[in-house]
């Protein structure tokens, strides 16, 4: 909102008043305005302007940021485009099985068991892949955020019921919670990324929860209170920009666990049949690990990049956000 | 323990440092310090924080890390410390040169009990029994004056005191009777009342073992009480050095001289309503040397009349207010019947010791913590009991400056969202007019525009509390609640933020809640005075009459423990007025007041 502001702001007072700039020029000789400059007909010397989007700028000037950011976008380009590269279906048998990578140059990443193109399967298991691990990260941050912040900001008695509802989910085994509950309902992959992240909220809570009850002691905090900002105003503006580096950094660690749960629900049969995903590739392929090692390690390497690349991009970003760390490389 | 350092002459300083020097990488820490201490002569290095006083100490024991650079000699009574091995330093340090640390909380270990954690020095470098130990760590804990102690030689640290823990770590200091014994802030953790008695034990001690004390502190009316001799630091050189009554009596160098004046002392009659306090202008000159310039401006206000004038009506009346918190232990009492007003314009200080409910009390009338019973009534309306949706339409009356700079600005925000955010929440809709609030506020206390967009760590100590005090007053309070505003600054620091409140008192006509533990910053600043001592008012009175007639035993108790420079104020200690605009500020002060 504030940014918006810049385009109507004009200095208050065309001039300072003598002892004012007398006061501003001994006390911060280096940095006040030069008091000859002004008088009343003269419009003072422009604002400094501040540079519009701070945080993309830093975050793009971080090498690894940039690094990982291009392998994303690399990927969803892949997934995006899956449908064109390899139109049919990356189930269906296209050449002879267990081709080694690099042999037929029409199958680069050489063929499955089945004589499935490799390359087709990555393409399109990106996209479940990296649909499941986005939604189930978004899913369990924002139940986690709002599920920590209220039991950290609030205390007493709603921390005592969240706390226990947060115990609750971490002691259950939360793979067999989303086995269970994929078994009831249908085995879409929708559906199984709301699930997973359903069940992964648990962390991010605890983290936030934490992070909120340090910060509340904070004397800004407690300024904002005594200047009368409201509750939500004080938990999303005030307190969860400075309890944001956990976040992030759990968030990077949700999506490669979520599509590792996904592959593991392929193996286990409760995965969704019809599509190919780098989980179930990588379950598919362990059974010829000792002869064909490729099978597990093309796409194992892919989720070990793809997770990287978010690690770097959620390091840069929390420097980015952190307006002390800005302008430092990551 | 080794040869060299039992050569005992008497002629000889104990402790000679010459030309050292700190480096960290490019940045000079300590730029080629000298200095002696005698046995038995109490030696104050007093500075600034960030002037390398505490760097040139623990440059003296070597411990600094690994990235410092050293260099210059260190003569500890004949020893070269500089080139000595490290197991050689570290049999001296903690038996012929001990240390004692500012924070006595964390200086001793949480998990051992006190009885071990003096015994454990006395065993390795006395070579004694864990039996002897035990019976020498009692001696000890009696010699520093631990009531009880017997009894106390198996308690942890968190069962003492906060000065208890500071005489523990003594004891620890002088377990092995040191030659030398370096206080680095020893009692500026502690409250006055405590801080009398370790300065008095440490000066005994010192005089007992004849002892070299290198006593490391900010505060000059303790070092003016305490030390012998004094060596004043700035940016990492010693400007001056002198005996305690030359430094005090004739100060030569501007800069002890504006330290001088801008340290507020109990015995003198200074006063925010007749002249502000001097500040120490410092700046680089031509050829690269620090050139110092001393300011300072009469003010020709009226104090308020401490009397009341029954028919005005007061900003804040506070009645019979209780609050109370719920403990472990049960419920406390912070606040115990407490009733004061405050009338406009007026400024009421509040003196009281860490844990005697000051803090609750301010925090209950802002609204941050429910009172149990009792009314406070701003601009006559009952706000105690109102809830926080209610209490809005009051807040822009009331507000609050709080003490640590470091902790009340939100680093995630820029200078501007911070006092935007103020004002949105305060319904002024209009992008323009916040902004332009926002520039007239940060330019009135004395920032320059350019200041909005930065954030909070791109300032000083002072600075952000500048921006702190534009939090506060961005609303046109009546009243502002100032909790230990100037508490944790430097001296210089310390007196543009005071004359700067003295200042926006006139302009705004506010009236002022002035908290603070420190008696001479109160007496400066209030017109009118309370003293709270466990949760109750005890005693009342006008700021200069206070100090004097003292009715309560713990009001006197109090102003006798206030380091006290044994010298008097010099008569030229009045900064003379310099030849600069600032001499036409009461007018131009008087113009400024129809422009707001």
């Amino acid at each position: 909102m504030s940014l918006d502001l810049q385009d109507t702001f004009e200095p208050a007072r065309p001039a300072l008043n003598g002892w004012r700039q007398q006061l501003s020029a001994s006390l911060f000789g280096r940095l006040a305005p030069k008091p000859a400059a002004h008088t009343d007909d003269v419009p003072p010397a422009p604002i400094e302007r501040h540079s519009r989007w701070p945080v993309t700028r830093a975050l793009l000037s971080s090498p690894g940021a940039v690094a990982g950011l291009m392998i994303l976008l690399l990927m969803v380009l892949i997934a995006l485009a899956a449908g064109l590269l390899y139109p049919g279906d990356p189930l269906d048998m296209a050449a002879q099985p267990l081709l080694p990578p690099g042999e037929d140059w029409a199958f680069p990443l050489g063929t499955d068991a089945l004589g499935r193109d490799l390359a087709a399967g990555l393409a399109h298991g990106a996209r479940v892949s990296l649909l499941v691990g986005v939604t189930a990260a978004l899913v369990s941050v924002l139940i986690g955020t709002l599920i920590g912040a209220a039991a950290g900001y609030f205390g007493g008695k709603v921390d005592r019921v969240l706390t226990w509802l947060i115990e609750l989910f971490q002691t259950t085994p939360s793979f067999l919670l989303v086995v269970v509950v994929v078994s009831i309902t249908q085995s879409t992959i929708g559906i199984i990324a709301v699930v997973i992240g359903l069940t992964s909220w648990d962390t991010v809570a605890r983290l936030v929860r934490a992070e909120f009850r340090a910060l509340l002691s904070a004397d800004f905090v407690l300024a904002a209170r005594s200047v009368g900002y409201s509750t939500r105003w004080i938990i999303f503006r005030e307190v969860l920009p400075n309890a944001l580096p956990p976040i992030i950094i759990t968030a990077s660690v949700i999506v490669a666990s979520a599509i590792l749960t996904e592959s593991s629900l392929s193996f286990l049969g409760v995965g969704d049949p019809n599509k190919v995903s780098w989980g179930s590739m990588i379950g598919t392929g362990r059974d010829m690990l000792r002869s064909a090692l490729y099978l597990t390690a093309i796409p194992g390497l892919t989720l070990v990049i793809t997770v990287f690349s978010l690690n770097l991009v959620g390091d840069a970003l929390i420097s980015a956000l952190n307006p002390r760390l800005r302008g430092r490389t990551a | 323990m080794n040869a060299v350092a039992q050569i005992d002459n008497a002629t000889q300083a104990l402790l000679n440092v010459a030309d050292l020097r700190v480096n960290y990488g490019a940045y000079q820490a300590v730029k080629g310090v000298s200095f002696q201490v005698a046995r038995g002569e109490t030696l104050a290095l007093v500075g600034e924080s960030g002037c390398g006083k505490s760097t040139t100490a623990m440059a003296i024991m070597r411990l600094l890390g690994g990235r410092a650079e050293l260099s210059g000699t260190v003569d500890f009574d004949g020893l070269d410390l500089s080139g000595l091995s490290d197991p050689l330093m570290r049999g001296l340090r903690g038996n012929e040169i001990s240390m004692v640390f500012q924070d006595p909380m964390t200086s001793l270990n949480p998990v051992l009990s006190i009885g071990e954690q003096i015994g454990e020095v006395l065993r390795r470098h006395r070579g004694l029994s864990r039996k002897d130990a035990r019976a020498e760590a009692l001696v000890l804990l009696n010699k520093v004056r631990i009531p009880n102690a017997a009894a106390r030689l198996d308690d942890f640290p968190h069962n003492l005191s906060g000065g208890q823990r500071q005489r523990v770590m003594i004891a620890i200091a002088v377990a092995c009777k040191p030659r030398l014994l370096i206080a680095d802030e020893p009692t500026t953790a502690l409250d006055v009342t405590v801080q009398a008695h370790i300065l008095q034990l440490l000066k005994e001690l010192s005089e007992e073992y004849a002892m070299g004390l290198l006593l490391i502190t900010h505060d000059l009316g303790v070092v003016g009480q305490w030390a012998d001799r004094v060596a004043v630091m700035y940016d990492g050189l010693i400007v001056e050095t002198g005996t305690t009554e030359a430094i005090f009596t004739a100060p030569q160098h501007p800069y002890t001289k504006g330290l001088l004046g801008a340290s507020l002392r109990l015995d003198s009659g200074a006063h925010y309503a007749s002249a502000s306090l001097p500040e120490i202008n410092v700046r680089p000159g031509a050829d690269g040397v620090i050139e110092f310039d001393l300011h300072s401006h009469p003010r020709y206000l009226t104090a308020r009349d401490p009397i009341a004038d029954p028919t005005e009506r007061p900003i804040l009346d506070v009645r019979h207010l209780h609050t109370e918190y719920k403990t472990r232990q049960g419920v406390v009492t912070a606040v115990d019947d407490v009733s004061f007003q405050i009338r406009p314009g007026e400024t009421l200080g509040l003196v009281g010791e860490s844990g005697c409910g000051k803090s609750t009390l301010s925090k209950t009338i802002i609204g941050l913590i429910r009172s149990r019973s009792g009314e406070i009534l701003l601009n006559g309306s009952d706000i105690a009991q109102l809830g926080e949706k209610q209490l809005r339409a009051h807040r822009p009356f009331v507000q609050m400056v709080f003490q640590d700079p470091y902790g009340s600005l939100n680093p995630k925000h820029s200078v501007y969202r911070i006092l935007d955010g103020v004002l949105k929440n305060h319904g002024v809709k209009q992008a323009q007019a916040r902004s332009q609030r926002i520039l007239e506020i940060i330019q009135r206390v004395g920032l320059p525009p350019s200041a909005v967009w930065k954030f909070p760590h791109e300032f000083s100590g002072g600075q952000r509390q500048r921006i702190g005090v534009a939090r506060a007053l961005i609303l046109r309070p009546s009243l502002v609640i100032l909790d230990e505003a100037v508490s944790s600054l430097d001296v210089s620091v310390r007196a543009q933020i005071l004359n700067l409140l003295a200042d926006l008192k006139e302009e705004f006509g506010l009236s002022y809640l002035f908290i603070s533990h420190d008696l001479s910053v109160v007496k400066y600043m209030a017109d009118r005075v309370l003293v709270m001592h466990d949760g109750k008012i005890v005693e009342e009175g006008a700021h200069d009459g206070i100090w004097k007639n003292a009715r309560h035993d713990y009001t006197k108790k109090l102003i006798g423990s206030v380091p006290v420079p044994r010298y008097p104020v010099s008569d030229d200690e009045s900064v003379p007025y310099t030849d600069s605009a600032w001499q036409d500020l009461p007018v131009a002060m008087l113009l400024s007041r129809f422009a707001i």
